[in-house]
């Protein structure tokens, strides 16, 4: 080979350094074996260098090419911003050669879909934040709910379920869009690129010409693509109907409905009952945020009085068995974001009147959770409601 | 020849001319150039195109200390060039039509 043309091909590898030197030998090895073929057949090197054409424009096909071919590959907002990048940059040069107009026009023509492109993929990628946020609410609402109440935390696992799935299946919907009209952006710029001439002369005239035709040779099999998404939107979809079942079955949405339909209950039922304290050993009161024990003297002959208000959207019982005495909140709904609602006063709120020696033991305070409790005058506080336990006659 | 006819005649120009017998890069493109004039490196990504998409098949064989990569038409190939040639026929119905127009132009003005 020439120093001419040897010079000619160490520069193109220069200037595709950036594809590595696999790519580059690949890409080259036509030109090259054209230029061998041409030298052997008695061309003269200015001939062999003529029918080249000017090295930059070679260059600048190759690289334009691989990153179309990249972006189709595989489109997301990187790939598809460097193509339009690369592609209006050939355009430029475009715009010096007469008759270029029709192109210009062509190639500004792929400008709105890029951005739409582009906002889709914004949407997408708040769609994957969203199903972050979902989990975050899955696992908040999990930890808020007291251990009794597997039923509440089932639920709180169907949020976090359903606010994945969803997100996700939105995140990939909008992908999948975002994709389509990179792939739609590429055409036209593909289109528009197409259109140069083929006639002789310079790679780059007729090379631009045929770059755009070399074009779909990289495209991307739809199929298969497709085929990822029905299979995503499959496991999506199933994802998203057991944390529906998971909800319902839980009742948590019902319990949600209502909350956020009676943040301040208009009415505040109450419910009292009385039992000897010779029958009773200790108090268990369990509510959505806390379980609390009391202790009691065993034997006591008094009569222990307690008040369980609530709203009308609650509910809640009184059993005695095996001498314990159980309040249960029955209806436990409260989800994080909802703290507001459950801490105006009265939401719930249990009243135990006790006898003067009677100790209180343990709590189990939840999470960041302080359970405060007293031997007597105790009072002890969760997030989600309060529970006042007081001497016994007292009022609070 | 305008070069966007250039164009358009160099795929079905391509797959006729492998048609005929494998051949290989350089002697294609002195086929080619001899028929249309156009640019031998042009020639390039048309191969590339018609090779991905199973238009063509090759194999690289050692000459004088190198590779050469020879091409054949595959059976795709030859259908892709059946289509074409259909489509080839209609323009030449075009074709004919613009050229009566254009002989009789040419007696009107002599």
């Amino acid at each position: 080979m020439t120093r001419g043309i040897a010079s000619f091909f160490a520069t193109a590898r220069e200037g595709l350094a950036r594809l590595g030197a696999e790519s580059a030998d690949e890409a080259l090895s036509y030109y090259e074996e054209f230029a061998a073929e041409a030298l052997e057949a008695g061309k003269t090197e200015a001939e062999v260098l003529e029918r080249l054409g000017r090295v930059e424009d070679v260059i600048s096909q190759i690289l334009s090419e691989d990153s179309m071919s990249r972006a189709e590959a595989s489109p997301g907002p990187g790939s598809l911003t460097r193509a339009t990048r690369g592609g209006l940059g050939r355009h430029r040069r475009l715009r010096l050669i007469a008759g270029a107009a029709g192109r210009a026009g062509l190639l500004s023509a792929a400008l709105p879909p890029y951005f739409l492109s582009m906002a889709f993929y914004l949407l997408a990628l708040a769609s994957l934040l969203g199903a972050i946020a979902g989990v975050a609410a899955g696992v908040l609402a999990y930890f808020d709910v007291s251990p009794a109440f597997v039923a509440s935390k089932v639920g709180a696992v169907g949020i976090g379920i359903v606010g994945l799935s969803a997100f996700i299946c939105l995140a990939a919907s909008f992908r999948f869009i975002a994709d389509a009209l990179a792939r739609f952006t590429l055409g036209l710029m593909r289109r528009s690129l197409g259109k140069g001439s083929p006639g002789k002369g310079s790679l780059g005239e007729g090379g631009l010409g045929m770059a755009g035709q070399a074009a779909s040779a990289h495209k991307t099999p739809r199929t298969p693509r497709r085929g990822r998404m029905k299979a995503l939107v499959a496991a999506t979809g199933a994802a998203f109907i057991l944390g529906l079942a998971l909800i319902a079955f839980s009742g948590i949405g019902a319990r949600y409905f209502s909350i956020w339909n009676s943040m301040k209950p208009a009415v505040l039922a109450t419910r009292e009952g009385e039992w000897k304290l010779s029958a009773i050993d200790s108090i268990a009161i369990s509510t959505l945020n806390s379980d609390i024990l009391v202790l009691t003297s065993s034997g006591h002959p008094g009569i222990l009085r307690a008040a369980y208000e609530e709203p009308d959207w609650m509910s809640g019982s009184y059993t005695l068995a095996n001498g314990r005495l159980e309040f249960r909140e029955v209806s436990s709904g409260r989800l994080p974001f909802l703290k507001f609602a459950a801490a105006h006063p009265g939401t719930t709120a249990i009243r135990l009147e006790l006898p003067e020696d009677w100790q209180s033991a343990r709590s189990k305070p939840e999470g960041l959770r302080t359970a405060i409790f007293k031997p007597l005058g105790i009072e002890a506080l969760s997030i989600g409601g309060r529970v006042d336990l007081g001497p016994l006659g007292g009022k609070k | 020849m305008d070069a966007q006819l250039k164009k358009g005649i160099l795929e079905p120009l391509v797959l006729a001319l492998i048609g005929e017998g494998e051949t290989y890069g350089y002697e294609l493109s002195e086929r080619i150039s001899a028929i249309v004039g156009i640019s031998e490196t042009a020639l390039y990504p048309v191969l590339r195109r018609l090779e991905a998409q199973a238009c063509l098949e090759t194999r690289s064989v050692e000459y004088k200390g190198r590779l050469r990569k020879y091409y054949a038409l595959t059976a795709q190939g030859r259908e892709s060039l059946a289509n074409q040639v259909r489509e080839l026929v209609e323009l030449e119905r075009v074709i004919a039509v613009v050229t009566r127009g254009g002989d009789k132009n040419d007696e009107g003005n002599s």
